[in-house]
């Protein structure tokens, strides 16, 4: 028994090591796929060594942990990197951001500059319609959102729960603005057993799997699901329709926040963050993740269309009503 | 000095005799009382008690708001009721069906002369350690649209029509319920082996048929058990949270525990906390039913002559019966296991199954991965500490619990097996707001989990040590304190070798409990603490399949299975703890007390 009792002892204490405060590091909250991550980690930590600490987690998640901690008074993070505008608004509005203009932007493409913006927007992607193409011939797959009510495709059709994911909101939310400001399309879906799943990337994981065959989700993972088919040696049987009311511009904002007790070297860590996610080396990585480029002088990632429809969606106008929009769409799916 | 106040004043400590009802503990018990007391606080009581508040809009000592009006709106809300119904339909159908399933199996091995007990026991021992929300992939593997019951039916019938589905709030009910059913037939079983089978004997020499022997002799003498278990079953079933979102987000259905997480979501934590409290006023009034329809009542009397008891002919029955009990074992058991391995080694879930399909590529991708090798150190570090927390609270106050009955004492016991009826996703809540902000800051931090942890753990602990301290004999305690040891000599020495089964048990459960717990740790969770739980909730979607997941998952059984293979052979080799030969000694030297033989 002393052995155990030493052996737990030795392990609590070096629980309590592994705990312990580490050297200075800032601190990333962000969404995104890991291995996405994991490379942008890489490159950056390639010459300052380990100075990121990273909270990599879903959208929605993340959106909850910052609007809890803006709540609360204080965000723990340093940077946030988000994957959609709607909360970066209203942490603009409450002060909780601290304005940097990064040598960087100039290459920013205008499409992608807000004026008077205390965030920058790092990237994008665009909300489309996925389907199986081995079970529906691309002349039978459909053109519009509208389309995805008919009967034909009913309980197929899949798309992220707003209770989970925060792109999810940015996608409902806009649609409803296609629409002109209504819900007559979700009332639609919903008659037509719209299926919901955890996270945007699973919806076309499940139409891969043949679980669904059509859905509503940003383009990427589907480049990215095609890129590990090709890699894995098997036949992926995804592809995308781009729609006619427009591919929904689903950008990814990232911001400094405020904080006047933050030390010097921490405060030059999160510029120096920021230049490096609108650098072109940075911006090359995300690209190969099937993102778009901010930036002008680089390309849209391989497999995208030359051209198709845009929705440039009013994020300021839908920050101001999304949590109105949220309890809307969550009653009409309960109802 | 400190007092305790205590109902009878019935205490073999000094009694100071001057206030009647006051009981006077003196010296290390008072100090151990003090120290107990403030755990259980830290643990429980203060994060409760918050919870409470918070859900009449009482806030950090503000009462501006305070109020009856989120109870009244959630239940002025239609959508809240159908939430209520879901979860009692989850929890009334799981108790049916485990119950069922579990007292038929338990009849049949433990009184029957069906022929594959062991193979039974196997079975029921494999769906034991596969955690629930594995099972519930697996579930969605086999009847999903595109599971392998679906693509057989195709290739039977040669139709594009697929009838099974997956998701809904009876797929949750047959998951749990085959979660839940191994401890139904564990805890029949042992009531059965207990029971005195003269009576039967009796019954059917009178003349009475197999069936009425059983509706009127076996039924009623392992009805107690039968009742206690199925509301501990109904009390884990409506307090799930991964089944359910599992199997009911797809379709937006809702249970209480989805509510609760979804007004977190949406940061009511007034909400949240209200919908808590209506789902431990559930949980809380099963476990009152359960302690007052058990309280002072056993039917069945003990004859441990197992083997003399005659074993009923199934007769006809026989075959039948092992053709469909070993058909729904294997599918209830063993598919969901070769479903979960079978996928964990696709390339991709929904490949068919052809050589170039496969890899092994899950597996390294999760061994080469640093964040799977951080959420498994971390749930095993957090699970450590919580339970070293845990179990040192528990030996204080089982010990305390022994020496005195005081209502202090009582009051202290009560609170340690209050988490017993809290479900995890309330404990979370409970911890987010006891835990983000002065005095204690400890969101963000591991810490958060750990405490919470520790919390969820107490009354595991203290079931497992309590049983074991009752069986010591005072004496011998009384012997080493005659021989000149202190009270923590005595507790080094004597009680901590004989408990020692009992601790190694709780921390094995514990350690297996953080490696498969999901809302505390989803909820709970920050940068750089994630646990198992979060890597089996969110890693699905991350990866964007379920063949990492299902790879995951093989590992975890694999853990669980040895965890309890680890803790049976323990309980196989010794059902006490063993005092030290150097302490043997010590008190012989001293006291001349008779050698006891502990070991067993």
């Amino acid at each position: 028994m002393r052995k155990f009792m030493v052996f737990t002892l030795v392990l609590f204490m070096a629980g309590l090591v592994f705990m312990a405060e580490t050297a200075e590091k800032i601190t990333v909250y962000l969404s995104g796929p890991e291995e996405m991550i994991n490379a942008l980690e890489k490159e950056f930590e390639a010459e300052r060594g380990d100075v990121l600490d990273i909270f990599l987690t879903g959208c929605g998640p993340l959106r909850q942990k910052v609007w809890a901690e803006m709540e609360a008074g204080k965000i723990h993070a340093d940077v946030i990197w988000g994957s959609d505008p709607l909360i970066f608004f209203v942490l603009q509005e409450n002060g909780m951001l601290e304005k940097y203009v990064s040598p960087n932007e100039k290459f920013i493409k205008p499409e992608y500059v807000y004026e008077d913006s205390d965030f920058v927007i790092a990237n994008s992607r665009y909300g489309v319609i996925m389907y199986n193409e081995e079970l529906i011939a691309e002349s039978d797959a459909p053109v519009s959102f509208d389309e995805l009510t008919d009967s034909k495709w009913k309980d197929l059709v899949g798309i992220a729960d707003i209770n989970f994911s925060s792109t999810a909101l940015a996608i409902v939310s806009s649609i409803w603005e296609i629409y002109g400001g209504n819900w007559e399309f979700f009332e639609r879906m919903k008659d037509n057993g719209i299926m919901m799943t955890r996270k945007n990337s699973e919806v076309p994981s499940r139409i891969e799997e043949g679980e669904l065959l059509l859905g509503i989700a940003p383009h990427d993972s589907v480049l990215r699901l095609q890129n590990k088919a090709k890699k894995e040696g098997y036949k992926s049987i995804l592809a995308i329709a781009w729609p006619e009311e427009g591919a929904i511009s689903l950008e990814r904002p990232l911001a400094i926040v405020k904080n006047e007790k933050r030390s010097e070297g921490k405060e030059k860590l999160t510029h120096d963050f920021v230049d490096f996610m609108l650098s072109r080396k940075a911006q090359q990585i995300t690209v190969k993740f099937g993102f778009i480029s901010v930036r002008g002088d680089l390309n849209a990632p391989a497999g995208m269309p030359a051209d198709f429809t845009v929705f440039k969606v009013n994020w300021k106008k839908l920050a101001d009503k999304q949590l109105e929009l949220r309890d809307e769409f969550k009653e009409l799916m309960l109802r | 000095m400190p007092y305790i106040f205590g109902s009878k004043g019935k205490t073999h400590l000094k009694n100071s005799g001057v206030n009647k009802g006051i009981t006077r503990i003196t010296g290390n018990s008072s100090f151990i009382f003090i120290i107990s007391a403030l755990m259980i606080v830290f643990l429980i009581v203060y994060p409760s008690s918050i919870l409470i508040l918070e859900s009449f809009g009482i806030s950090k000592g503000n009462f501006e708001n305070f109020g009856f009006s989120s109870y009244v709106s959630i239940f002025k809300n239609i959508h809240t009721f159908n939430a209520v119904k879901n979860t009692l339909i989850i929890g009334a159908g799981t108790t049916l069906f485990a119950l069922t399933l579990g007292v038929f199996l338990a009849f049949l091995v433990c009184r029957t002369d069906f022929p594959l007990k062991k193979y039974v026991n196997w079975m029921v021992f494999m769906s034991f350690v596969i955690p629930h929300y594995i099972l519930g992939i697996s579930w969605i593997e086999m009847f999903g649209r595109n599971g392998y019951f679906n693509r057989i039916f195709v290739y039977v019938t040669g139709q594009n029509t697929r009838p099974f589905s997956a998701y809904s709030v009876i797929s949750v009910v047959i998951v749990l319920g085959l979660h839940l059913y191994p401890i139904v037939f564990m805890a029949v079983s042992n009531a059965i082996r207990k029971g005195d089978h003269s009576l039967e004997e009796a019954a059917s020499i009178s003349g009475a048929t197999r069936f009425k022997v059983f509706r009127d002799i076996t039924l009623p003498l392992i009805m107690p058990t039968v009742l206690s278990i199925g509301l501990f079953v109904f009390s884990r079933s409506i307090a799930n949270f991964g089944v359910s979102a599992l199997l009911l987000v797809p379709i937006y259905e809702e249970t209480l525990t989805t509510r609760v997480f979804y007004a977190l979501n949406d940061l009511d934590l007034r909400g949240a906390s209200s919908v808590s409290i209506v789902l431990v006023s559930i949980s809380g009034l099963v476990f009152l039913i359960q302690y007052f329809l058990t309280k002072n009542k056993n039917y069945s009397s003990i004859n441990s002559n197992e083997k003399n008891t005659n074993t009923i002919s199934l007769g006809k029955l026989k075959y039948p019966l092992t053709v469909f009990t070993v058909l729904f074992l294997f599918c209830g058991s063993v598919l969901p296991v070769v479903s979960i391995f079978a996928s964990s080694f696709l390339k991709r879930w929904g490949l068919p199954f052809t050589f170039e399909n496969l890899t092994l590529k899950n597996y390294t991708d999760i061994f080469t991965n640093p964040k799977t090798f951080n959420a498994f150190s971390n749930s095993i570090v957090y699970g450590l500490i919580a339970s070293a927390m845990a179990i040192t609270a528990s030996l204080m106050i089982v010990r305390m619990t022994m020496r005195s009955k005081s209502r202090g004492v009582k009051i202290l016991s009560f609170f340690s097996s209050m988490p017993m009826a809290i479900p995890n996703t309330v404990l979370a809540i409970a911890a987010i707001l006891a835990w983000n902000g002065p005095p204690f800051e400890l969101y963000s931090t591991p810490w958060i989990l750990i405490v919470t942890f520790a919390a969820l753990f107490m009354p595991i602990c203290m079931k497992n040590i309590a049983g074991l301290m009752e069986q010591i004999d005072p004496k011998l305690v009384e012997a080493a304190r005659i021989s000149g040891a202190d009270g923590f000599g005595a507790m080094k020495d004597i009680i901590l070798p004989m408990v020692f089964p009992g601790i190694k048990s709780a921390l094995i459960i514990s350690l297996l409990i953080s490696l498969r717990e999901i809302p505390i740790s989803m909820m709970l969770h920050s940068s750089g603490t994630e646990t198992v739980g979060v890597l089996l909730f969110d890693m699905r979607s991350n990866s964007g399949s379920y063949e990492t997941t299902s790879a995951i998952a093989v590992i975890i059984i694999a853990l669980c299975f040895l965890g309890r293979l680890f803790t049976e052979k323990g309980k196989k080799r010794r059902k006490y703890g063993k005092l030290s030969e150097r302490n043997m000694q010590k008190i012989r030297k001293h006291s001349g007390a008779e050698r006891r033989q502990f070991e067993y």
